[in-house]
């Protein structure tokens, strides 16, 4: 793997989550998400049991990497907001550094406004978590699973 | 590039089906889908064009459940085969934790798998990725059709390396499990070799070091204080925003508990008016904090009926006082939009520890109206 793994600790994501419920509360959003622009949930606040959200993640991140295929076609380096606007419900997207992006979903209940400001507000809070998450450089042993998961591929195609 | 979430217990990765056009890499996802059991993929997500030809990706979440405590997630992806996506081809490679290259057997696609082949590796080198670094794997799918190379061929023309390799039909699904097994194996394995943790006293200090830096600040100018609602729960000063969550979540704290059905002794101030049956439940509304109903209803002086249906949203936890003995409660009050303001709430405390029983009180229009689990006392738990 030429990339190391991105290693959430109990104590990353209780921040993490803490920032997204902050946002949630001040801007009156439906729900938050923090997706890497691999395509997958990192976290995930508010009301996110009718998404899914795995795959609307991975949507974000496809979306998200063709806007900056689109910004450096016309010179700049980076979109660093995408906003689609529905009839009932809006995502607002924002990046949060060049590999995650900060996802809120909202209706009425609040305006655009609100929301971009408090996402840009919690992007910038995100950023410092993140980056100190990435710059961790101590390692351990490991998790030895290959067995395990071989034997749960083969009972889950009926091997 | 792979995620270790030791706080949701999950590992998840990334695996891309990569190929000539037409080679069979969506076929694989759409095989792998119909297979696995509904709780262990979630949905094929294809982004194509109206002759079913992928446009920008196929998308296959796969979890094979909990292995030595952490839910292990796979991310299946393809990608375009046509040489003119090669954009897109290029941004579904970010973040790859393991490829499977679907080579079409036929021999005049040959020139199509070579192309592929060298794209991948180009497409990889602009990540600063290198093939020989990542785990991958070659499937020789379409081994049913006529005019096929033999492996041999196959093998000396396409696996220079010599990686693992099977042979597929990936409309029957054959080859699809020992190419995705063996892929996921070797990532898995890497996994073991690369994880990561800083220990948690240092872990700890990092995040200290970040709470004091990262104060998200609000120009008080801009954005004055709410004005203070009185209906609101009594909160401890000590109580973090976090622990309200529930009240901008789908997050349900009583769903071990409900339902609870009880009879009740009915009760007008300290006297005994009258009994019924109560049911306090779940409802099912998404994206909503309104969550829960209490449904019933009493007989009052042995003639007079009245129904209650009512609403509820969870405020929190409390500790009350009852006949000198220190109770902990689930606290639920109808929405306040739905009555005048500052008027009192309809309020249930529900037992949270030992007996499953609640109490309520409200007030009506001939005054304050409470009731008890069957045969107990009045009792004043109001704020």
């Amino acid at each position: 793997m030429t990339r190391k793994p991105l290693v959430l600790t109990e104590e990353s994501m209780a921040k993490i989550n803490k920032l997204l419920i902050h946002l949630l509360k001040q801007s009156d959003a439906k729900c938050a998400m923090l997706v890497d622009q691999d395509g997958k949930c990192v976290a995930k606040k508010g009301f996110t049991k009718t998404i899914d959200t795995d795959a609307l993640s991975a949507l974000i991140a496809g979306a998200f990497s063709s806007t900056r295929a689109m910004a450096k076609l016309v010179g700049e380096k980076d979109f660093s907001v995408l906003f689609h606007q529905g009839n009932k419900d809006h995502i607002h997207n924002i990046l949060v550094d060049d590999d995650t992006i900060l996802t809120v979903i909202f209706d009425d209940r609040t305006t655009i406004g609100m929301v971009r400001l408090y996402s840009k507000e919690s992007a910038q809070s995100l950023k410092d978590v993140l980056s100190q998450i990435r710059s961790s450089t101590k390692k351990d042993k490991g998790l030895d699973i290959v067995q395990e998961a071989s034997d749960r591929l083969d009972d889950l195609f009926g091997a | 590039m792979a995620t270790i979430n030791y706080a949701q217990k999950e590992i998840s990765c990334k695996i891309v089906y990569y190929g000539p056009g037409l080679g069979g890499k969506t076929t694989n996802l759409q095989y792998i889908h119909q297979t696995l059991p509904a709780e262990n993929r979630g949905e094929l997500v294809s982004l194509a064009t109206h002759q079913d030809r992928t446009l920008f990706f196929d998308f296959l979440p796969m979890d094979l459940g909990e292995i030595k405590g952490f839910n292990i997630k796979i991310h299946l992806y393809t990608v375009p085969g046509q040489v003119y996506y090669n954009a897109t081809r290029k941004l579904v490679l970010r973040g790859v934790d393991g490829i499977v290259f679907v080579a079409d057997s036929q021999r005049d696609r040959m020139d199509e798998n070579i192309k592929s082949l060298e794209n991948l590796k180009e497409n990889l080198n602009e990540y600063n990725y290198n093939l020989d670094d990542l785990p991958w794997v070659i499937q020789y799918n379409k081994r049913d059709l006529d005019n096929i190379f033999p492996i041999g061929d196959m093998e000396t023309l396409l696996n220079k390396k010599r990686v693992q390799s099977y042979e597929s039909i990936a409309v029957t699904g054959k080859g699809v499990k020992a190419a995705l097994k063996a892929v996921s194996s070797r990532i898995l394995e890497k996994l073991k070799a690369v994880t990561e943790e800083a220990p948690m006293e240092e872990v700890a200090l990092a995040v200290e070091s970040v709470e004091k830096e990262t104060k998200i600040q609000v120009n008080p100018m801009v954005f004055p204080e709410p004005i203070a609602k009185p209906s609101a729960p009594s909160m401890s000063a000590k109580e973090d925003i976090g622990e309200k969550s529930y009240l901008f979540s789908d997050e349900n704290p009583l769903e071990k508990i409900l339902p609870v059905e009880q009879m009740c002794s009915l009760y007008w101030w300290k006297i005994q008016i009258g009994s019924g049956e109560l049911k306090l439940m779940d409802i099912l509304a998404a994206n909503s904090r309104i969550k829960y109903r209490l449904k019933g209803e009493m007989k009052i002086l042995a003639f007079f009926r009245f129904s209650i249906d009512k609403k509820l949203i969870y405020r929190g936890k409390r500790i009350k006082s009852i006949m000198g003995e220190q109770k902990h409660f689930f606290y639920l009050t109808d929405p306040p939009e739905g009555r005048a303001p500052l008027s009192e709430p309809f309020s249930v405390w529900l037992n949270q520890i030992g007996n499953k029983v609640f109490y309520l009180s409200f007030r009506s229009t001939l005054g304050k109206i409470r009731a008890t689990p069957f045969g107990k006392e009045a009792v004043n738990l109001e704020e």
